[in-house]
């Protein structure tokens, strides 16, 4: 739902990495979005695409990487897809999101 | 050419909230993230809360809407301070509307923080405001299902609280089956059953916020 401000960010870092490298129109963008970000990625496109309007990422293509979500069991340490039915290993409830929720640029490429 | 960046997109608002923490720690200030569902209870809540809080305590607080100044008024009237910020569409605060909204409080009297978040599950998660904790207000006209489908929400409580539960017995709420979802997300949070109508649970959730508020000691 917050996807305007998000893309409002993502340029802002665009914008002032390319200003110190000296590049004038971005060609493509990388992010790494995780499932429980929150985060919509077609919205997060779409918004972008209409804030990007008359600035240098004007039609630059955005690539996403989605990661998943992986639980850790705070009893044993085991690593789960899902938190649905516990730790596999000893049963523990206690699991603790490890990854899945990043929100990051890793790069951008432009000239 | 290829510029690599490995930044985190919320970088800028985490770098104030850090900021806002710093301020609020240095003045021995804690503060509470409210969040939960429109029409949860925040608000009433809050009202209750606020003149059983002992001497020790001075609370203030700012509340986020989308639009109008209500909430803050209602607040007004328990006799602290309040600040009331619009976010004009916009699905969450943010540091730096925090930030803003600290400035027209006077802070050297304040002791304790309340900050009401726009009524949302989900964005006001990933936005820290430089806040102490947080604190979920659920409801059980909400259904029992809520932290299970908005687990981005519960995994980042300290506190549940269960309000609305002199309405129990009109719905179909399973107490068991929240407090399942809940293990599940967040086995660390506490859970306090409540009724901002009627003030049962009141004298338990103000231990809990002494207990949590090294401010207050």
């Amino acid at each position: 739902m917050h996807e305007l401000s998000i893309a409002e960010e993502l340029l802002a870092i665009i914008e002032k990495r390319a200003s110190q490298e000296g590049i004038r129109k971005v060609e493509r963008i990388n992010l790494r979005i995780g499932e429980y970000s929150g985060i919509l990625p077609e919205s997060l496109e779409f918004a972008f695409e209409v804030l990007s309007q008359g600035k240098l990422t004007e039609g630059a293509s955005i690539e996403i990487e989605l990661v998943s979500p992986k639980f850790i069991c705070g009893r044993c340490g085991t690593s789960v897809p899902s938190p649905e039915r516990g730790c596999p290993n000893c049963g523990s409830c206690e699991l603790s999101l490890g990854s899945g929720d990043e929100l990051e640029i890793i790069s951008f490429e432009g000239e | 050419m290829k510029v690599t960046v490995m930044a985190d997109i919320l970088k800028a608002n985490d770098l104030l909230a850090k900021d806002i923490e710093k301020v609020l720690v240095e003045k021995g200030i804690t503060s509470w993230n409210i969040m939960g569902s429109p029409g949860s209870g925040k608000t009433a809540t809050l009202e209750r809360i606020i003149p059983m809080l002992p001497d020790s305590m001075r609370a203030a607080v700012i509340e986020g809407d989308l639009a109008t100044s209500n909430d803050a008024e209602r607040i007004a009237r328990t006799g602290v301070q309040s600040a009331q910020i619009n976010t004009n569409g916009a699905c969450h605060l943010d540091a730096a509307m925090v930030r803003s909204a600290m400035e027209t409080i006077d802070l050297r009297e304040v002791t304790i923080l309340f900050i009401e978040n726009v009524g949302n599950l989900v964005c006001p998660a990933g936005f820290s405001l430089g806040e102490t904790g947080r604190i979920i207000v659920s409801s059980i006209t909400e259904g029992d299902d809520k932290p299970e489908k908005y687990p981005s929400m519960f995994r980042t409580a300290d506190l549940v609280l269960i309000n609305k539960m002199d309405l129990l017995s009109s719905t179909d709420f399973r107490m068991d089956y929240f407090m399942k979802g809940i293990k599940k997300i967040n086995p660390k949070a506490d859970v306090i059953s409540i009724s901002a109508r009627d003030g049962s649970g009141f004298d338990e959730l103000i231990s809990w916020i002494a207990d949590h508020t090294p401010s207050s000691r």
